[in-house]
């Protein structure tokens, strides 16, 4: 495990004129990319610019259609996946490869094996424990996986890469499911492990991460190279994001309500009254027509409970949500989407899209009558509208999985929010997306507010949450503990979410209406 | 039949277990030795063949469909037979192969079809349908439980002479019925076993019908003449197949008193050998040499169905369509009571004389076992 | 459409539902593989044949025949494909929602346990066939698909296996049965335990096409099925809960109510078949009734590729196989294992093949 005295500058991996194509869609054409050792090299790009396909590719996990490429200066004729761990370059998948039901060190000499039988469970814990303190990352070992942080899943992966004497690492998306310190922190060790004299390829999609933590950057766009290993220090954030998205990326998200213009005597549309449901602990709160209420704390607090009571999957323990003054269809999904309730979740294929299944047939999900049309019938009748939301895809007969993260997230959209909604469930929209997806799907939600919908922004993320919201409630222990108006008073909100419960600014608005609301039928 | 057989109850997986040491022998002899014995040619058709004629018959002769065909027999009927089982199964189904193949070679038949593993039903009436079409006559069911089956495709076959394993004189019309008179052996059988052993007889059937009661009886009459205080008592076991529960009736008959068994079907049969080796009694064979299946097996008793079935043949000849009760008694050669080579000397002279005299009395005439089917 | 921008994700193509020429390409697939493992089985089969001693291609003619020159053979074929037909529909369909339920069995016994002891009970014996062949039809159903609720309330409830609980309560259907005909609905004249004759109600035969009116039932039921998968929300929600249940249950409808739906089908079907089983070919049940049907029905289902159409088409090969085969074996010294081996094989090669498939659909474009 010799990487080494002063190969600074060397170049790890080259690729020259690479392509690669899936059928009739292509991945990335003519890219070139150089990584030198003892750096990082953030790959940016918007969701589907290729940069996945990218590493996968140098990972010898897909194979290039043309293109040439070098590994320690050293030409390499057919790039598989022995071949490149051979030369020491190990890949950190978005998606993890860590077996759930087994320990850390199980899963470390499982990835590699030194002979036929395994070690025993001493050896492994040791090896596991030579890794840990030699990089500094943290991993319990001795219970299962999947009972561990993803943080430390994710560290656990690359010390996994770090075992197999890894001189190349690439990490697929790293921080996308790190808190901000985890991030931080990850930033950190890479940092130590490009001073060892490694190369460190990130694909990420924050900005703030590229500025603060990597030495180069790559950007595609549309499966093209359009900033080519340039030197962060000589770029702006914005400059980056432009390269990225190709457009002027807009700020502002957050807009003053159209609806109505009296800010304190809008009546709530939806009204939450005492409801309680696993650790969601009598919650009360009303969301006027226009508005936008975002929902922070830290996960585990109840945010999970309230989305499915909201989007009327679970019927609440106690209490009642009314929409308009009718009571919401709980356990009725059909007639959830009847009440124009329109749902967007954080984890959209878990709840809100079929992969295997068309487009189609997605943009059916709760929708239509007991007869369907004919197959044909049906497809021509969504490609409008997934024109209209900009769905980049090969077709409404093509199946949900061969879509981006973003375009994805759009055909949600084009599904829950055709029609306009009365009320938005949405839990962090945004998750995943790069900045452009992000920006189109968030302000389609805040388009629906303009037009009147009531809107409820639950969120991981708090700046984004901030950005969006109108008013902000928070939620600790399954209680509200903080009711915010803008402007944000942050530190008042993290100690909310800390729980200490106490709201800063003056009574809620909806307070007014809370009387009559109840009986509307 | 093909993967239907994966839930098949009558055909458990006991009786294949059991039978599998004596299969797997037979299959093995079959094969070896391709010579045909010559004693199997020669005996003229009514003489009674204590040796078995056809009971070893190579199964290995197997082609028979077409080297008979041509030898000048070819107006011979043509004989078919289908089976709930399988053929090589020690007992019932191999006596029935090696009797229509032994015909076969004889030019008694120019023909025959053998099918087995056909489950009663309708997969049975297609294929005694197909065989009737195809001029097969007679017809043989070789399971009792084709009863019904044999009456509904016959109707439709006047010309076609259809047997089934009845054994109690279901005829009528062209639905013939042969019996199973395996009473005679049992009362020989009896004689032996009270010979070696003292204490009560214990007789097992899958269901309580006559041809079961009147095995044990004779049984327990053949043990009566050498001990006249001899006791006895009968179980249906309530399945012809379950060995497990017929081993367990035999048990509980043992604890009785009970030391020599007598079985009337392969289930109840297996089941007794089995309890038998276990309590130190004796227990008979049914229908083949299963002297291999355990210390316990005193006797068993062969069937020499080639003679049943050429009675049928004969009918078929002479033009007739009115089927009969086809039986060979003992005394025509249409069984014949094996003792196992083990217990061969552990029979006292007295004993064995006594066998042999009943057996020379049933033989010539003058003593006829009575078919006492009463409890 | 836009070129860029399509991050394909390539790791599990599926055989169902994808556009534009993969769509061409899948159903070359769907109708491919098995034709392919048709081919291989026989092959195989061959071989194993001759080892008999005998002459494959004289074998396979009389297979051949059997089916289709022998005098019944084709109805034959039908007669057995009935049962197979009817519960491998049912299947199809839970399959698809990945409800992988191998009660069938279980269902068609019960199903026609109760219609016979309806049929054949005093006093009603001798209502008249209209009367009650409708009466045994639903009789069955529903007893059918009681017998299949109950998995479906187990997991509901307790979150049982399917497989497992529809498994066992088959072994229970079978002991039920084995002990009606006995006691309950024994013939009070038979020497063996078995019903007595369904009489009236018993199948009239189909004129033209000589087989009992269960076949047509049977055959009637494909294209209802496959408007109803194709063309009805309650297909779509099939292939949803197949795919994604939380989706279905966030946007469509209670997973449990469709475990019932689905399930309930099954049963229904399965305890039809029972019952035109018995009104058609076995006109009573004795301990033999229970021969397999429900489990061949699974191989049906899956050979068919979980398409009704498909579904017809494997319960008519399987069927035709062993009425081929058993005609064969009138004539050849084959052993009858012989027809499992051969169906046995095509199984493997089906599940071969797919997989085969799927790596190509995979790679290449």
């Amino acid at each position: 495990m010799t990487m080494g005295t002063e190969t600074r500058a060397a170049e790890a991996v080259r690729v020259s004129g690479a392509s690669k194509r899936f059928g009739r869609v292509t991945a990335f054409a003519d890219v070139d990319l150089v990584v030198r050792r003892g750096e990082i090299h953030a790959l940016l790009g918007e969701n589907g610019a290729g940069k996945t396909t990218l590493v996968k590719m140098l990972a010898g996990l897909e194979t290039a259609d043309s293109g040439e490429f070098w590994i320690d200066g050293e030409p390499i004729g057919d790039l598989d996946a022995r071949s490149a761990r051979d030369r020491g370059v190990a890949l950190v998948q978005q998606h993890f490869t860590l077996v759930p039901t087994l320990t850390a060190s199980e899963n470390l000499v499982l990835a590699r094996r030194e002979s036929a039988v395994l070690p025993s469970t001493k050896v492994a814990r040791a090896r596991l424990t030579e890794l840990v303190d030699r990089f500094g990352l943290d991993v319990r070992d001795g219970v299962p996986v999947s009972a561990l942080s993803v943080g430390e899943q994710q560290r656990l992966e690359i010390l996994r890469a770090l075992d197999a004497d890894a001189g190349v690492l690439l990490l697929d998306e790293p921080t996308a499911v790190l808190t901000g310190a985890e991030a931080t922190a990850l930033l950190g060790v890479c940092r130590r492990l490009a001073d060892e004299g490694r190369a460190v390829v990130i694909i990420t999609h924050r900005l703030s991460e590229v500025i603060d933590g990597c030495d180069r950057v790559t950007v595609l766009r549309d499966g093209s190279v359009v900033l080519a290993d340039a030197t962060v220090a000589e770029h702006s954030a914005a400059g980056l994001a432009d390269a990225m998205v190709g457009r002027e990326m807009g700020d502002a998200r957050h807009r003053e309500p159209t609806t109505t213009a009296d800010g304190d005597a809008r009546p709530a549309r939806l009204r939450v009254d005492g409801v309680s449901s696993g650790v969601l602990r009598g919650v009360s709160f009303g969301v006027a027509a226009g508005e936008v209420l975002g929902v922070a704390g830290v996960d585990g607090n109840g945010q999970a409970e309230l989305e499915a009571v909201l989007a009327a999957i679970v019927v609440p323990e106690s209490g009642r949500v009314t929409l308009d003054g009718e009571e919401l269809p709980h356990g009725r999904p059909r007639e959830r989407i009847g009440r124009r309730v329109a749902y967007i979740p954080s984890d959209r294929y878990a709840t809100a899209l079929v992969r295997p299944m068309s487009l189609a047939d997605n943009v059916e999900l709760g929708r239509g009558g007991w007869w369907r049309p004919r197959r044909q019938v049906r497809q021509r009748a969504v490609e409008d509208r997934l024109a209209r939301w900009d769905v980049r895809s090969a077709g409404a007969a093509a199946a949900v999985r061969s879509l981006s993260g973003g375009n994805a997230q759009k055909l949600v959209l084009a599904r829950e929010l055709d029609e306009v909604p009365d009320l938005v469930i949405t839990c962090h929209p945004t998750r995943g997306l790069d900045p452009g997806a992000a920006r189109t799907v968030a302000e389609r939600v805040l388009d629906a507010a303009d037009d009147g919908a009531a809107v409820v922004w639950m969120g991981a993320e708090l700046e984004e949450v901030l950005a969006v919201s109108h008013r902000v409630i928070v939620l600790s222990r399954g209680r509200i503990t903080g009711t915010f108006e803008r402007p944000f008073d942050r530190s008042a909100i993290g100690l909310a979410m800390g729980g200490a419960s106490r709201s800063t600014p003056p009574a809620t608005p909806d307070d007014d209406s809370h009387g009559n609301s109840g009986s509307g039928s | 039949m093909p993967i239907t057989t994966m839930n098949r109850p009558p055909r458990s997986r006991p009786i294949r277990l059991a039978a599998a040491g004596v299969g797997l022998a037979l299959v093995l002899a079959a094969c070896g030795d391709d010579d045909d014995e010559p004693a199997a040619e020669e005996p003229a058709t009514e003489e009674p063949a204590t040796e078995e004629p056809a009971a070893e018959e190579p199964a290995a002769e197997e082609p028979a469909a077409e080297e008979p065909a041509t030898d000048g027999s070819a107006d011979a009927p043509k004989l078919a037979i289908v089976y709930s089982a399988e053929w090589q199964d020690g007992s019932w189904g191999e006596f029935a192969y090696d009797g229509a193949n032994a015909l076969l070679e004889r030019g008694v038949v120019s023909d025959i079809s053998l099918q087995e593993n056909v489950p009663p039903g309708a997969d049975a009436q297609n294929a005694m349908r197909a065989l009737a079409d195809d001029g097969f006559n007679p017809i043989i069911a070789h399971s009792f439980d084709y009863g019904d089956d044999v009456k509904t495709v016959a109707a439709d076959y006047p010309e076609t002479i259809f047997v089934y394993a009845g054994g109690f004189g279901d005829v009528a019309g062209n639905v013939g019925d042969y019996s199973q008179p395996f009473w005679e052996p049992a009362y020989l059988e009896g004689i032996l076993a009270a010979d070696v052993m003292d204490g009560a007889v214990a007789g097992a059937g899958g269901f309580d019908i006559p041809v079961c009661r009147a095995m044990k009886n004779a049984f327990l009459a053949g043990a009566q003449t050498i001990d006249p205080d001899t006791e006895g008592s009968f179980v249906a076991v309530g399945d012809w197949y379950d060995v497990q529960l017929a081993k367990e009736a035999a048990l509980a008959q043992a604890d009785a008193g009970a030391t020599m068994f007598i079985g009337c079907g392969q289930g109840p049969t297996f089941g007794q050998i089995e309890a038998a080796n276990e309590t130190g009694g004796v227990a008979m064979g049914y229908v083949g040499d299963m002297s291999e299946l355990g210390e316990s097996v005193l006797a068993s008793f062969t069937w020499n169905l080639e003679a049943v079935f050429e009675l049928m043949v004969e009918d078929v000849v002479a033009g007739k369509t009115e089927a009969q009760y086809y039986e060979v008694l003992l005394g025509d050669g249409g069984m014949s009571v094996v003792i196992s080579p083990a217990w061969e000397d552990r029979i006292s002279d007295e004993g064995m004389a006594a066998f042999d005299a009943a057996l020379a009395s049933i033989e010539d005439g003058s003593f006829t076992v009575p078919f006492d089917a009463e409890s | 459409m836009t070129t860029a921008a399509v991050e394909l994700d390539p790791r599990e193509p599926e055989l169902i539902e994808t556009g534009g020429s993969h769509r061409a390409r899948h159903v070359a697939v769907l109708v491919g593989v098995p034709v392919i493992a048709v081919v291989g089985a026989l092959a195989i089969g061959a071989v194993l044949i001759a080892q008999e001693g005998e002459n494959p291609f004289a074998v396979y003619a009389d297979v051949f025949r059997g089916v289709f020159t022998e005098n019944r053979g084709l109805r034959n074929t039908a007669t057995s494909a009935t049962p197979l037909l009817l519960m491998g529909l049912g299947l199809a369909i839970a399959y698809r929602a990945r409800l992988f339920t191998i009660g069938a069995e279980g269902q068609y016994v019960l199903g026609a346990v109760m219609a016979t002891a309806f049929a054949t009970a005093h006093g009603v014996r001798d209502l008249p066939g209209v009367v009650l062949i409708p009466s045994c039809i639903v009789i069955a159903g529903l007893t059918g698909m009681v017998w299949s609720g109950i998995s479906a309330e187990l997991s509901n409830r307790f979150n049982t296996s399917v497989v497992i609980s529809s498994l066992l309560l088959t072994y229970i259907a079978t002991a039920v049965m084995q002990w009606l005909i006995r006691v309950g609905i024994k013939d009070p004249d038979g020497f063996v335990p078995q019903s007595r004759v369904i009489g009236n109600a018993g199948l009239p035969t189909v004129p033209l096409l000589n087989t009992h009116l269960g076949f047509v039932i049977a055959v009637a039921l494909v294209p209802i099925a496959a408007v109803m998968m194709s063309r009805t929300r309650f297909g779509y929600r099939v292939d949803v809960i197949g795919h994604n249940p939380i989706a279905l249950r966030a946007n469509e409808v209670a997973t449990g109510k469709m475990l019932f739906a689905v399930l309930g089908i099954v049963g229904f079907l399965s305890g039809l078949a029972g019952y035109i089983q018995v009104a058609g070919v076995t006109t009573r049940i004795n301990a033999q009734f229970s021969l397999g049907y429900g489990f061949t029905a699974i191989i049906v289902a899956l050979l068919g590729r979980l398409h009704p159409v498909g579904v017809l088409v494997a319960a008519l090969g399987i069927s035709g196989l062993n009425i081929g085969f058993d005609a064969a074996e009138r004539s050849h010294d084959v052993p009858s294992s012989l027809v499992a081996v051969v169906q046995a094989l095509l199984i493997i090669f089906v599940v071969i093949g797919d997989a085969v498939a799927n790596r190509f659909l995979r790679d290449d474009d």
